[in-house]
């Protein structure tokens, strides 16, 4: 019989929030109460589902286990890696620690996304240092973050120092039923293709791609508990930033809706400029090829082109551009693309669902006058 | 301080062919990612005594150690060991090779670098924090997307400021605007530190054709390490080839007409 794990008669009402939470089928309801089979891997993921806390776990905090799966969220950030980690969580019979540098007003909306803790990690170190140092503490036997500014400065630095292997950007996860492995498919070259690797190690690092991975789980159901972890020998060595200018970072291409691109068939940086308007006619952000971008018409932020990466709008307009190889691989996955261009022969031609034969920079004028 | 900028390649012009699962990148083009461009540009901003240009690159593609140093780095060290595909898109192996040639190359002198194909004189790994700048052109063709920097900094027991869109320098301070979830932060670094540069940093041009030449003529020093096991295992390659669409062409009896025409095809996708 399971001996961590035990059932309070008197507060469970046999709802069956625990089976379902089960991934090993060890739970039954017999007689309106819950009872625990001889499979039981204590596991716990039954203890945080049970809503009103007839489940209690020796030893360890009711809402994590040791070796579970530990979600870095920043502050002011997308709770979506929670969400993603609670899927990883259930199949391998384990449980997620939300992990936080300060002490949350609402711990509810992380037990929503997923979570089964919210972990939080005090002491006078950068948040890189403090999830090192609890990271060696606790072991956990991976540890994601949503692929923003922070998570993609701060988990590198934790996997370099545990010597773990890191997947950046995964774009798919594939947990191995009842096993601590995870398989992540992530983009290879750029995107143009994508190799599923399987990392090594004890606890493994991963951030995810926040398009792929948008989905935020909102089981209001969900219980937690919050549980701090003092660490006052973690090391400080990110500086603090003197000032913040809070500003709205444009939508970066890989994440915009409607992609509105020039190249150097619109003739002219004037005619260029004027995308900028057609961009927010249709709320989008403007693109561009690599031409256009060598003749400083646009910003390298503005690049179309596989060798940064692959784009996922729903609209893509291409104003006189070509369409090299590789920046018909970056818009591979656009819904629909439109191709204005005068040139007979151009790549883009290829790719295009609609194609105005004609001149550029004339289009751009008519719709920007529609 | 000396900077060290950090290289890697982008397949410009792809010709990769994938069969069954396996990749020939043999006929594709390389050359110099933009934001290790723009890494070099504030390797000069940050008024650095000498800056290497430091890449674990195939010895193929040499040529971008020449862009290298035809946009401004004084020198160019190329780690020698060949690296397989499991080590080389692994951000941990890199980083960790890196982190040794920086420790060896900012311990030895600058002196005359040794004909290319030779190493370079180095100095045995020092534990304590290294004291140099290092930047890297963020998410360029490196296979972490960006994690080599930070890497790199925890390696080297440095800082890292992360996502730079500019730098400027005065009186030994850096001053450096760098991306964060929240908006732009401004750091100000007084001593060694990892920058890692955004695609919002401005990117040089063309490098006029005196520094091609020169370029053209100077040595590419390498030095040795050994690399570090992979810690990611490879279980295949699928392709995100793009799809063939179907072109339909779209006209109208004018310019006013043919737009007309398309937003009704683009309403009928419900894109717009």
């Amino acid at each position: 019989m399971p001996e961590k794990i035990k059932v309070l008669s008197e507060k469970c009402d046999g709802c069956g929030q625990c089976l379902q939470a089960c991934a090993f089928f060890a739970v039954d309801v017999v007689e309106g109460k819950a009872v625990l089979a001889e499979s039981c891997v204590e596991c716990g993921a039954c203890v945080p589902a049970c809503p009103t806390g007839a489940l209690e776990m020796a030893g360890e905090g009711a809402g994590a286990k040791a070796g579970g799966i530990w979600v870095f969220v920043p502050e002011g950030t997308p709770l979506a890696a929670i969400t993603a980690a609670r899927a990883v969580a259930d199949e391998q019979g384990t449980t997620v620690s939300a992990v936080v540098a300060a002490e949350p007003t609402d711990p509810s909306r992380y037990y929503a996304a997923g979570a089964d803790e919210v972990l939080v990690l005090k002491g006078p170190a950068d948040a890189a240092g403090l999830l090192i140092e609890a990271a060696r503490k606790e072991g956990p036997s991976a540890v994601f973050g949503l692929g923003l500014a922070t998570a993609r400065r701060v988990l590198p630095r934790v996997a370099a120092a545990l010597g773990s292997s890191y997947v950046a950007l995964a774009d798919e996860l594939m947990p191995a039923y009842g096993e601590k492995t995870v398989d992540a498919n992530r983009p290879y070259y750029s995107g143009r293709f994508r190799t599923r690797v399987t990392p090594s190690g004890k606890t493994a690092v991963f951030t995810l791609d926040p398009v792929a991975f948008a989905a935020v789980g909102r089981d209001a159901g969900r219980r937690g508990q919050v549980r701090s972890l003092e660490l006052p020998d973690a090391v400080r060595r990110d500086p603090d930033p003197v000032s913040v200018e809070k500003v709205a970072r444009e939508v970066p291409l890989a994440q915009a809706r409607v992609v509105v691109a020039g190249g150097p068939g619109l003739g002219s940086a004037e005619n260029f400029a004027k995308l900028a308007a057609l961009a927010a006619k249709l709320g989008g952000v403007v693109g561009a090829s690599k031409e256009a971008v060598d003749l400083g018409w646009a910003k390298p932020a503005q690049l179309v082109d596989s060798s940064v990466g692959v784009i996922y709008p729903n609209l893509y307009l291409a104003f006189g551009i070509d369409g090299s190889t590789t920046h018909n691989a970056a818009i591979a996955k656009a819904r629909v693309a439109v191709a204005v261009n005068d040139k007979p022969d151009v790549g883009i031609l290829g790719v295009a669902d609609f194609v105005i034969a004609q001149d550029p920079a004339a289009v751009l004028e008519a719709m920007l006058a529609r | 301080m000396k900077a060290f900028v950090c290289l890697s390649v982008s397949f410009s012009t792809w010709n990769i062919l994938w069969s069954m699962g396996a990749l020939d990148t043999s006929e594709a083009q390389r050359e110099l990612p933009v934001m290790d461009r723009s890494a070099l540009a504030m390797a000069k901003q940050a008024g650095a005594e000498e800056i290497i240009a430091l890449g674990w690159v195939q010895a193929t593609d040499e040529s971008v150690f020449r862009q290298g140093l035809a946009f401004g780095a004084n020198r160019a060290v190329r780690i020698a060991q060949p690296l397989d595909e499991a080590a080389a898109t692994d951000p941990l192996v890199v980083a960790s090779g890196l982190a040794e040639a920086i420790r060896k190359l900012a311990g030895a002198d600058s002196a005359p670098p040794g004909a290319a194909g030779e190493p370079a004189k180095a100095e045995p790994a020092k534990a304590e924090p290294a004291k140099v700048l290092v930047f890297c052109g963020e998410a360029s063709a490196e296979f972490g997307r960006g994690a080599v920097g930070p890497m790199l900094a925890e390696l080297l027991g440095i800082p890292v400021v992360t996502s730079a869109r500019a730098l400027e320098a005065a009186g030994g301070v850096l001053t450096v605007q760098a991306w964060e979830d929240d908006g732009v932060a401004t750091f100000k670094l007084d001593g060694p530190a990892v920058v890692t540069v955004g695609a919002d940093a401005p990117a040089p041009g063309k490098p006029n054709m005196m520094a091609a030449a020169k370029a053209m003529r100077a040595p590419i020093e390498t030095i040795d390490i050994e690399p570090r096991p992979a810690s990611l295992r490879p279980r295949g390659v699928t392709s995100n080839e793009q799809r063939r669409r179907g072109k339909e062409p779209v006209a109208g009896s004018n310019l006013a007409e043919t737009v007309q025409v398309l937003f009704g095809r683009l309403r009928e996708r419900k894109v717009v």
